[in-house]
This record gives C-alpha cells, structure tokens and sequence, in this order.
C-alpha cells in the first residue's frame, strides 16, 4: 500500500490534474474573497468572512469530479492498472491507495482554499464571526463532504473502464447530485402559507394567506431531509448556506457515503474482469 | 523439464462464448515461446487469464511452480512483467519518469534507470514525454517497465503490431539479447509466423481457444524444411541404405521415411530394388510455418 502511495503522490507532484485543481482553488478564494470586497463596497454592508471561506464547499464535487476523471480515470486507458496487477498489487490496496490520493488532492486544496481566503479576506473583510467551536464543527463537516465525494467519484473510476465514459458520468452525477440538493431544498424551503392575489367583487386586487399545497408533510418532510443529509451536495448547501441543523450528524452521513461506496466499489473492482 | 508456466485444462467462457477451452501449455525455462494463432484465437485471453487479469472458467495455470490457486502467487507475480496490447505507460511522464514510477511501485530504491533506458535504446529521450514517442519507442518504454525488478519471465502479447520495419527489427533484436544475455524466458504472442519464426525457441499453436501443438523451433525446422517423403515395401533395408550413405532420414510411420538431402532417385531406387524394397511412392516437400499452421488447424477453410 506504501509502495503505491508513494508512486502516486509522485505521479501527483508531476500531474496537470492537480495542478490544475490547486490553480483553480486559488482563482475562486480570490474571486470569492473579491466579490464579497465588491459587495461590501458597493452596498456598504457588513460582509462576513465566514461565507467566502464556506461557499467554495458548492463545487467541491465538481472539482473532485474532474480531478478523478483525469487523474484516476486514466489509469485504465494508459494500461497502468492492468500493470499494478501484473507485478502482483493487490486490488484492495490499488483502490484504496486511488481513493486516498483523491481524497488528499481534495482535502489539500481545501487547506489551500482556507489559507487564501484567510490570507487576503481577513484583512479586508475582518476575522471570523462564528464562534471557533462552531467553525471547528463546520470544518468537520466540511472534511465529510470531501471524504464523500471523493469516495463516490473514485467508484465511478474504479469500476467503469472507459475514460471518456469515466469523465461523462463523473460530470453529470456532480451536476445531477448539485441539481437533486436544490430541488430538495427549494421543496424543504417553500413556506406554509403563501399569499394569493385575486379580484374583489368592486375590481381591486387583494391578497390573502392560503395554505401551500406543496408544503411538505412531516413525513415528506422526513424523507426530504434524511436524503439531503445523505447525499454530499445536499450536506453542501447546508454548510455554505449556514443552516441550523444539527451539523453533528453530518460527518455520520458522510461516513456511510464513504463505507457504502467504497464497500461496493472494492467488491466489483475485486470480481471485475480487466482487459 | 523446468516450465516457468505451466496451464491445465485453462478455460474462459464468457457467458455463451468459449474465449479459452482445455488450454494446456508448457514454457520452458529459457525459451522465447511463440504463442501462434489468429485473431480471435484466445491468445490475448489466455495472456489475461495468466496476468491475473481475469479469472479462470475451468483449470488451472502455475508460474514457477505456483498454482494460481495459492494465495503466493501475488508474490509470484512479482518475477514477471507483461505487456498485453499497449505498453503500460504514462503518456504525460518521460521515459525516466515512468521507470521511477515503476520502481516505487515494485518497491524498490530507483537505481539503474539510465542502464535500462539504454538497454531498450531509450537513453537519450532527456525530457521528452511518452505521448510523443514513437509507437516502436512506446513499446521499448513498455519492455524497460517491464524490466524493473529484473523480472525472468516477459509476455509480450503482439509486440510488433503498427511497428515499422525498423521498430520490428529493434524489439527482435532486443528480445533475442534480453534472452541470451539476461537468460529472460518470453511468451510472445503473435500472428506474424514470419517475425515469430526469426526468434522463438518453442511454439504453441492455439486455434478456438485450445493448443493444437506444442513443438520446438527444431521439430518445427524439421517438419518444414525441403525434404523427400518417401514409401517404401521394407523400411529396414531402406534405412540401412540411408545410414550407410550417411544421408539424413527419419521414419515416420511404418513405411514412410521423410530424406533430408537430395538423392538420386535412379541410384537410391535400383538400390533398394537390389534388397528387396521397391519405392510406391516419392514426394518432394517443402512447407512454410504458414502451411504448417494451416495444416495444423485443418485447411484453408479454417484460416
């Protein structure tokens, strides 16, 4: 397992995957950082730093997406997997040594991302207002969402072969877990009542407080947030959007996501037949 | 005999389609094996089967003794290298970066690599990146990876398919001294009977999944070198006649004999004539490792 650590961190040092991904978490802190600047400016309102240190945690899973389809998802086109067996590696350890690698590229440039952000936007924006205890929950949190992902997207690049096939799911599924949290949420979020507008019997416009028929029953409601919990995009919009929820259940999610999608990931990579 | 490899009744179904069927083949120590058969024929399959690539249907194979049964074969593995299609190799890395890659993935401290580059004719390559090597240069990266650990066992599965004369003439040549000179057992796998014929030691002639013949390269010089198949009424008397001319023959069935040299047919036959042998029949035979392979699968139809 060393042994493929080692390889792979020195394939990593020298891969355009990851370069790419540590440049790219460096533009958006910035960007971040400066659109809040711009806000604050502009509107002469308090911003906090807070959410310019969260927010990036919205297309973690897209970054991971596309770093493990260049990265990992090659590994079967350029015939370099096929060749971890040949020289007797065993499945296990390729895969697990594969998901380490994603998960600390991920977790490496959220570190990035926090230092940049603390870097530049304390002095322009002012410290953290959220209590430390608060924050060190949320980086937790924050550190099951990558763990998540990184699990489900190395999955997808241990058991399909193809490395075009790799990227187009990896892709969509990042955009379609993204797609799934803000429909849950916009369910979860429509108010009770809504006001109605119609016209009196005299021909003036009125507004009164209906019951909405697409607010969520408890049970929906239920459901509704136990898969918002469960799946990485959803945890995502909660942390960035600053929800009060019981952020401590959070990582236990994550940590299903990560034993479920491995589990069944190292179990097809093990039958998988190679070519 | 001491086999490197070794496989028993090896098959390989995929659902409906039997990829591998009985397979039984012995590679011996030192040989450059030439697995020889069409496309479709399961040469690459049997390579995945032994690789560990893919599991076994039915059989079982050994490399050194080991059975792939036993859970030491991983370890086992770790004496061989192979190249099955297309070099294992990183595109975006240089030819040393892809042998240090190698060597941490084996485990073992990265020494030697400009030696190795050198060996498969690689070493002045300097940063240039694999993507924008030659297909000959890819495959001798892909050999050199397969070098580290000084591994005595390589299979080449069609390692001069897309190469041009010179890329042929280049991986020949360095199989041949990796061979004789590091004492490398090989299993090539190919359809150039030509090529194959230049540098392999022993052959294994697969067709639907099964070896028809295991021979060596000088039963096979044999079988297809010029000769005169000869019938004759008494086979002792003709090989008296053979042995006390000092003529090359060897008797194939009872009153067949195949003569290696030219004779002349009017002395030879009014010799035997005197000792009581008439010659029935006389042919001159010449065959290809083609016809040979032709032969062997049963005609021109089946090619």
């Amino acid at each position: 397992m060393f042994k493929l650590l080692d390889a792979g961190f020195t394939r990593l040092r020298k891969s355009k995957a990851f370069l790419a991904v540590i440049i790219f978490t460096v533009v958006l802190a910035l960007f971040m950082v400066y659109s809040q600047y711009s806000e604050m400016k502009t509107y002469n309102q308090v911003e906090e730093l807070d959410r310019s240190l969260m927010n990036n945690i919205t297309v973690t899973g897209i970054v991971i997406a596309t770093f493990t389809s260049l990265f990992v998802g090659r590994e079967y086109s350029d015939g370099t997997l096929r060749n971890k067996i040949i020289v007797g590696c065993s499945r296990t350890k390729i895969y697990l040594s594969n998901l380490i690698l994603v998960i600390s590229t991920s977790i490496l440039a959220e570190i990035i991302h926090l230092a940049v952000v603390a870097a530049v936007g304390i002095p322009l924006l002012g410290g953290l207002v959220m209590p430390v205890k608060e924050f060190a929950i949320v980086l937790l949190c924050y550190t099951g969402i990558i763990l998540a992902f990184s699990a489900i997207f190395t999955f997808i690049a241990m058991v399909i072969s193809n490395k075009t096939i790799i990227s187009i799911v990896s892709i969509l599924l990042a955009f379609g877990l993204m797609m799934i949290a803000m429909t849950l949420f916009s369910k979860l979020e429509a108010p009770e009542y809504q006001q109605v507008g119609f016209l009196n019997e005299s021909g003036e416009m009125e507004f009164k407080e209906e019951k909405n028929p697409k607010y969520l029953t408890p049970e929906q409601r239920e459901v509704y947030q136990n898969i918002v919990n469960a799946i990485p995009s959803g945890q995502a919009f909660m942390v960035a959007g600053g929800y009060e929820i019981d952020f401590r259940i959070l990582p236990l999610y994550s940590l299903a996501d990560v034993i479920i999608f491995t589990g069944i990931g190292l179990y097809v990579f093990n039958k998988k037949e190679l070519n | 005999m001491e086999y490197i490899l070794e496989t028993h009744n090896l098959g390989k179904r995929y659902k409906d389609f039997k990829a591998v069927s009985n397979l039984d083949m012995h590679i011996p120590k030192g040989a450059i094996y030439g697995l020889v058969g069409k496309n479709g024929a399961g040469k690459t399959t049997c390579i995945r089967l032994i690789c560990g690539l893919q599991k076994p249907t039915t059989g079982t194979y050994s490399i050194y003794g080991t059975s792939n049964t036993n859970p030491q074969i991983v370890n086992v593995r770790k004496r061989m290298g192979a190249i099955i299609e297309t070099p294992s190799i990183y595109l975006d890395m240089t030819a040393k970066d892809n042998l240090i890659e190698q060597y941490k993935i084996i485990g073992l401290p990265t020494q030697n690599i400009r030696e190795l580059l050198e060996l498969v004719g690689l070493g002045d390559t300097g940063n240039k990146k694999a993507k924008n090597f030659s297909l000959g240069m890819r495959q001798r990266l892909g050999i050199a990876i397969a070098l580290v650990g000084n591994p005595d066992f390589l299979i080449l599965d069609e390692p001069i398919n897309g190469l041009d004369p010179e890329g042929i003439i280049e991986i020949r040549e360095l199989i041949l001294k990796l061979n004789k000179e590091y004492g490398i057992t090989f299993l090539i796998s190919s359809h150039y009977l030509d090529e194959l014929s230049k540098i392999a030691t022993n052959y294994g002639f697969v067709d639907k999944g099964k070896i028809i013949k295991e021979v060596s390269s000088d039963e096979l010089e044999k079988n297809c070198k010029k000769r005169i198949e000869i019938k004759v009424t008494n086979t002792k008397e003709c090989v008296k006649y053979l042995e006390a001319n000092k003529i090359p023959y060897e008797v194939i069935e009872n009153n067949i004999i195949n003569v290696y040299q030219n004779i002349d047919i009017s002395e030879f036959t009014i010799a035997l004539a005197n000792k009581n042998c008439k010659v029935t029949e006389f042919h001159e035979k010449e065959e290809s490792l083609e016809n040979y392979y032709i032969n062997l699968i049963g005609g021109g139809n089946n090619v």
